[in-house]
């Protein structure tokens, strides 16, 4: 499959919505919202970009983090959604509508007359 | 902990551990971050630098260069003080001792006023950087260690 590779500045707009949004349908970790990502079309998103935007989420309250164990290695960082991250995601989700349509309509040139 | 197989990432989460500590990231958070990017690294067999980029750059996302360099400055500082006013306090009691040990033209009284005053500054540099480093560790609140 094609990896896309989006310009850094629109991904890095677009980013954490993408990630509440895909913890909000469950606990997860980083290597799997990675793939997620890329498989939902937003490209390779590097463990770079990706962590600390994790790190800060977690700061903001958004989610929590709680470390499992596996059978060998360091274990899994499992994030998931709290009460003020989802309701942050519903708040991004209409302003993202908002603004995307917005731009969309200007980009295209099929803004309706003022 | 159980053992780390891949080898060849230690030396990155050792260094990248070793950066955040020398930028004042409580211990706790440090473990937290590294432990997190080997956690990345052992499922994704990715390279540490392709995936997270240069140690410092990842250290910058957490806490920035300028902590590190104020720190530095900021202990050098207060060590500087500590010694002299060491240096200033000694030198006052052996000149109450002896008038013939002199420094800088200075009466005894004023070596060992100016010393202790040094000795005082020092202290609060200190306790200032104690506390503010409490204080940053915990405004870290990087969420529960689990196991």
């Amino acid at each position: 499959m094609d990896t896309p590779s989006w310009p850094a500045e629109w991904l890095r707009s677009a980013l954490s919505g993408a990630v509440l949004s895909i913890v909000s349908e469950g606990e997860t970790y980083g290597y799997v919202i990675a793939q997620r990502l890329a498989d939902g079309g937003m490209g390779v998103v590097k463990g770079g970009t990706l962590y600390p935007l994790l790190a800060r989420l977690e700061q903001d309250g958004d989610v929590t983090a709680t470390w499992r164990e596996g059978t060998s290695g360091p274990g899994r960082k499992y994030y998931a959604l709290t009460e003020a991250g989802a309701a942050r995601l519903e708040a991004h989700r209409r302003d993202w509508a908002a603004f995307t349509e917005a731009s969309t309509a200007i980009i295209m040139g099929t803004r309706g007359t003022s | 902990m159980t053992e780390r197989p891949h080898t060849d990432h230690t030396r990155y989460t050792q260094e990248l551990a070793e950066t955040l500590d020398l930028r004042d990231v409580p211990a706790d958070a440090v473990a937290q971050i590294v432990r997190e990017v080997e956690s990345h690294l052992v499922e994704s067999g990715e390279d540490p630098v392709e995936a997270f980029g240069p140690v410092a750059r990842y250290a910058d996302q957490f806490a920035p260069r300028s902590r590190e360099r104020g720190l530095l400055t900021l202990a050098v500082s207060a060590g500087l003080l500590g010694f002299g006013g060491a240096f200033l306090v000694i030198s006052g009691v052996f000149g109450l001792l002896d008038e013939t040990a002199e420094l800088w033209g200075l009466p005894p009284w004023a070596r060992l006023v100016g010393g202790a005053a040094l000795i005082a500054t020092f202290a609060t540099m200190v306790v200032v950087l104690a506390v503010g480093s409490r204080r940053r560790a915990a405004a870290w609140r990087l969420g529960q260690t689990g196991s």
